[in-house]
């Protein structure tokens, strides 16, 4: 960590609200060893579906659960027949419905990072992926006229770390850049670009290697979209209408206006992941509606069904953030 | 209940397990859809129903199954979507997924019948399916509806006439009825276009609704891209709906939080609709129309929602009116550099820098639209932006009267290609297609940067014409001068300071006061020219050290001398506080001459030291009066030598009655504490009593009688008793007899007394 203290409360900061994630942190690691146990990571307790978000679980649940894995997964392993293991997938009727989303800015570094880390280290463990519509990764330099220039989709996060680290430590510990880096390597593999993603790919690759957040977005399709700025929203909306809609799969896209700096993408994290909970649970429960009552006396009209609610949330949302301005249209892959 | 729960969660592991070994290898798919089929039937669990429909939605979706693999997987499949669909109170999850999978099938049994005409049973599944989705569009939840949206336009796709890529290879073309035969036993081509027809104008009736519901618009908007793009036939039509579509028709209610959501995302879905047309699909008649609806749109936009984007965002009052980019927060409005001349009014008016706004020609607008747009868009403007578009205009006017020669430098450079903020590679209408305008931005800001301004060489200043002397005299004149104003300026601070004694661990010069300037100038003056000039003066012009100093005309003008003779000055101006430099100058000067000596031992004489001693003392003692005893004292004890020239001229202070003890008194501290140069000053004194009068003698006499016993005897003056007794009484010395003997030897005189005061 660095001896900045500014850094060290961000760094705090960025761990805080999520302090079990933070302890399964080093557990991702060893996974890219052994692939086929590629998801160890538990289902959250099946009754949060219906919570409010509450963003700090009790640390030992987790790794308790984690340890002993609750009874459900009993009979589940019994069954599983086929060499992958099936252990992650403790369904039931109660089982708890998880929207997947997509974080999106400019150089999938700051914001997007921290959004998918919120996403995915929280309770509930959201499946997660993220990407920039940059044409190039930019993180800052030692002047503004000189910065780190990377390529998408085929640099790591690990080597940018290697390679500032060896450049100047110092400089780039002082602006977070490190900080940063160190985190992002830590979710995933390296930066992604938006134009250059196959919606609907398979994404199992990053399941194996463990990155947060891939655990049920292995289908390499997402249900919302939030990008951070407004150019990488119409970036997103003018792309999706180029692929012309293949895939025939709806998707909500959302923008929250958050600056790209460290305090920003910290607030705005903790905002997208708020607005993740309000849908998440608003799908949910559309769900569970239809799954009970729905089954005998016929899918009711009249119930509101989530996308129809997206306007309301996200102006209950508005509401309570009026320092981010948000944006949502419906598209599709 | 909690059984069935149970398995249905069993077999969902299994299935995931299943599902991720072909999201691996898609190959894997060819086994588990038809393995799946049978269990995910409508007497399945609904969560097992909802997997199964959700996963053919995925595999028919997935890039990484090939076309011919769900053509091939097609048949099985259509009949379990049908059944799933049709069965009684379905669970509208399943059939959303469902219509997402009839949507994605829908082209490869289209595909598939063109090329198997007798697979009716197929066509016939496919047909249901269509059917009734389409028959119960309006009545589904709106999740589903969005689907069966998308739906329509996958139909009207595939049912209207695409472009045939290449004839000779039907594989590669996109499915449409251009590539039905006229004769095929199942698709009729009229029905099939007319339906299409129809299907179209239920899709774009959206945009008329009365009621509109912001996620059917939304949902119509982003998948009617491809049927611009890849059905000609229908563009037009489509986007002439979109134009006739107004976001803002909700907006005169009073706008709630859910108003502004549902009016700006309309608002923005359209925009990025008709900017992507104008840029992927050119078509310059429609292009007008659209720049003018998307002018429009702003308006309305900043009529409408400017109040409340201000409210939100107070930093960013231009948010109604650029949609291009997001405005910086911070600093003014910065507006791109004209193109080089010439330039037209037109250039010099324009401030923006979207080429959809360039070209747009208000020519094209009535005339009367045009007055009631600019009248109501000056009541919403910030005067604010306008006076800096209107300074920005005359910056530009007042720079074009000032280039009277063709070599523009851009006002703006251009913002910098690899700025951390990322906006340069951000422009929505660049970002696919637009290389032409890139292009011509880029070129246009290359030339500029490009343009040779002026034909720079290297340049060489002239050399100066040599200096005269007089020039040269005068200059160093004036920075001794410089020098000495600064000495003069720290003069005060130097005084009032209390300053540490630093002793031998000293450092000259190594504060910035009076006596580190001093120092400074003495040592230029003493120390710099040493052995150059100096010498062959002295070898030369100065060799007789008795002779009087030369008058300062005829002295060598070099710089050395100029300090000298200003430092000089600047004693005599005020000697009394000064002093001490004079005595540090002199002690330079003596050091100087001592280590040139060394080189020169020729120089048996110190000729710098000796000038300016007598100079200075010559200068000196018409000033002193009676009270500066100590200050003569002082002075002629620390002046590093004293020769006979200086005493004698110290000697002329005996001739005034008022400064003659001040004399003694001084030659008595020499005789003391400067054994040295005692024979000297008692020769001197010796002179004194022999040229004074009467007061110059009593006075010298005590001092010869103590010091030179035998002298006053010698000369047989009638008051030596006297002086011996006194002196008696005085040091104690009974041995005039013997003193009186050892005249003619100093050496042995000054040893005996010696010997006689440690006796004493």
């Amino acid at each position: 960590m660095s001896t900045d203290p500014r850094l060290a409360r961000l760094q705090a900061r960025a761990n805080t609200p999520q302090s079990a994630p933070a302890k399964s942190q080093p557990l991702p690691q060893p996974q890219p060893q052994s692939p086929l146990q590629s998801q160890p990571q538990p289902e959250p307790e099946p009754q949060t579906q219906t919570q409010p978000a509450s963003p700090s679980p009790a640390p030992v649940e987790t790794g308790h659960s984690k340890l002993t894995p609750p009874s459900l997964d009993g009979n589940v392993d019994v069954e599983a027949p086929v060499t992958v293991p099936a252990d992650a997938v403790a369904e039931t009727s109660e089982v708890p419905f998880k929207l997947r989303f997509c974080t999106v800015c400019a150089s999938n570094n700051n914001r997007s990072m921290e959004a998918h880390l919120r996403l995915s280290t929280s309770d509930r463990h959201y499946p997660v992926i993220s990407f920039g519509t940059g044409s190039f990764v930019r993180l800052p330099g030692p002047s503004i006229s000189q910065p780190q220039v990377y390529n998408f989709n085929t640099t790591s996060y690990s080597k940018m770390y290697e390679e500032l680290n060896a450049q100047d430590a110092r400089l780039y510990r002082n602006n977070g850049i490190l900080n940063m880096l160190d985190r992002n390597r830590n979710i995933k593999w390296g930066p992604e670009r938006f134009h250059d993603w196959v919606v609907g790919a398979s994404r199992m690759d990053a399941l194996q290697r463990g990155d947060k957040g891939a655990e049920g977005s292995e289908g390499g399709i997402v249900d919302v979209i939030f990008t951070c700025e407004e150019r990488c929203w119409d970036a997103v909306v003018d792309n999706l209408l180029d692929r012309g809609a293949p895939l025939n799969r709806p998707v909500h896209v959302f923008n929250i206006d958050i600056k790209d700096n460290h305090e920003e993408a910290l607030i705005g994290g903790g905002a997208i992941l708020e607005l993740a909970d309000l849908l998440n649970d608003a799908a949910a429960e559309e769900r569970k509606q239809n799954g009970t009552r729905g089954w005998e006396n016929g899918g009711g009209a009249a119930r509101e069904s989530f996308d129809e609610r997206v306007p309301d949330i996200l102006a209950t949302w508005q509401e309570r953030w009026p320092s981010l301005p948000a944006l949502w249209t419906l598209s599709w892959f | 209940m909690a059984g069935v729960s149970a398995s249905a969660a069993g077999m969902i592991s299994q299935l995931d397990a299943a599902r991720k070994l072909a999201l691996a290898d898609p190959q894997v798919y060819n086994q588990v859809l038809p393995g799946i089929l049978p269990i995910i039937g409508p007497t399945a669990h609904v969560d097992v129903r909802r997997w199964g429909a959700d996963f053919l939605a995925e595999a028919f979706a997935s890039p990484s199954l090939s076309n011919s693999q769900k053509e091939q997987l097609s048949p099985e499949v259509t009949p379990t979507l049908r059944a799933m669909l049709e069965g009684p109170g379905e669970d509208p999850e399943v059939v959303k997924s469902v219509v997402q999978a009839a949507a994605s099938l829908y082209p490869f049994v289209f595909r598939r019948i063109i090329s198997h005409p007798n697979e009716a049973a197929l066509w016939q599944d496919m047909t249901s399916i269509k059917l009734n989705i389409l028959q119960r569009m309006d009545s589904f939840p709106v999740a589903i509806r969005i689907c069966c949206i998308k739906f329509a336009q996958k139909v009207v796709q595939v049912e209207t006439p695409g472009l045939i890529a290449d004839p000779r290879r039907p594989e590669q073309n996109e499915t449409s009825i251009a590539l039905v035969p006229r004769n095929h036993p199942l698709l009729q081509l009229p029905n099939l276009e007319a339906e299409a027809s129809g299907l179209l104008d239920r899709l774009l009736s959206v945009f008329q609704e009365s009621s509109i519901d912001p996620i059917l618009v939304d949902a119509t908007i982003n998948c009617l891209a491809v049927l611009i793009r890849s059905r000609p036939a229908i563009s037009t039509k489509i986007v002439s709906a979109v134009l006739n579509f107004n976001p803002f028709k909700q907006a005169n209610s009073p706008m709630t939080p859910r108003l502004k959501v549902i009016v700006r995302s309309m608002e923005r879905t359209t925009r990025a609709l008709l900017r992507w047309v104008l840029r992927s699909v050119p078509n310059p008649p429609l292009d007008q129309k659209i720049q003018a609806y998307l002018m429009r749109l702003q308006q309305s936009r900043a009529a409408i929602l400017s109040d409340t984007t201000a409210q939100k965002r107070p930093a960013e009052p231009t948010d109604g009116l650029d949609d291009a980019k997001r405005q910086r927060l911070s600093g003014p409005r910065k507006f791109p550099a004209m193109p080089p001349p010439p330039n037209s009014i037109a250039q010099l008016f324009t401030l923006t820098e979207d080429p959809a706004v360039q070209q747009f020609d208000v020519s094209l607008l009535p005339g009367d639209l045009v007055s009631t747009v600019t009248a109501v868009f000056l009541q919403h403007l910030d005067s604010g932006v306008l006076d800096e578009a209107v300074n920005a205009i005359r910056a530009r006017y007042s720079h074009l009267q000032k280039v009277s020669r063709p070599t523009p430098v851009p006002d703006v450079p251009m913002a910098g290609p690899t700025g951390i903020d990322d906006d340069d590679d951000y422009d929505p209408e660049f970002l696919t297609s637009g290389e032409p305008i890139v292009q011509a931005t880029t070129e246009k800001a290359l030339e500029e940067l490009a343009q040779p301004a002026i034909e720079l060489g290297p340049f060489e200043l002239p050399k100066p014409p040599p200096l005269t002397g007089s020039e040269v005299a005068v200059l160093s004149d004036q920075t001794v001068g410089h020098v000495f104003q600064l000495v003069g300026s720290l003069e005060a601070a130097g005084q009032t300071h209390a300053k540490q004694k630093l002793g031998l661990n000293r450092l000259a010069a190594s504060t910035n006061d009076r006596d580190s300037w001093v120092t400074i100038l003495m040592r230029l003056a003493t120390r710099a020219p040493a052995r150059l000039d100096d010498v062959a003066t002295a070898l030369t012009g100065d060799a007789d050290p008795n002779q009087p100093v030369k008058s300062e005309d005829s002295e060598e003008r070099n710089v050395a001398n100029r300090i000298r003779q200003t430092l000089f000055m600047y004693i005599l101006d005020d000697f009394r506080p000064r002093l001490n430099i004079a005595i540090s100058w002199l002690t330079e000067e003596w050091y100087a001459d001592k280590l040139m000596a060394k080189t020169h031992p020729e120089l048996d004489h110190l000729p710098n030291y000796s000038r300016w001693v007598h100079r200075l003392i010559d200068r000196l003692l018409p000033y002193l009066d009676a009270r500066d005893k100590n200050l003569l004292i002082r002075f002629l004890s620390e002046i590093p030598s004293i020769n006979r020239d200086i005493l004698d001229r110290v000697k002329t202070l005996a001739k005034d009655p008022e400064r003659i003890s001040m004399c003694i008194l001084s030659m008595q501290y020499l005789l003391m504490m400067r054994p040295p140069v005692r024979d000297t000053v008692l020769d001197a004194i010796e002179s004194i009593w022999h040229d004074g009068d009467a007061q110059a003698k009593n006075a010298t006499a005590k001092v010869l009688a103590k010091w030179r016993p035998g002298f006053l005897e010698q000369a047989g003056q009638p008051k030596r008793e006297a002086d011996v007794k006194e002196e008696t009484t005085i040091n104690g010395l009974k041995s005039p007899s013997a003193s009186r003997a050892d005249t003619g030897d100093p050496r042995k005189r000054k040893a005996k007394v010696a010997v006689v005061a440690g006796d004493g």
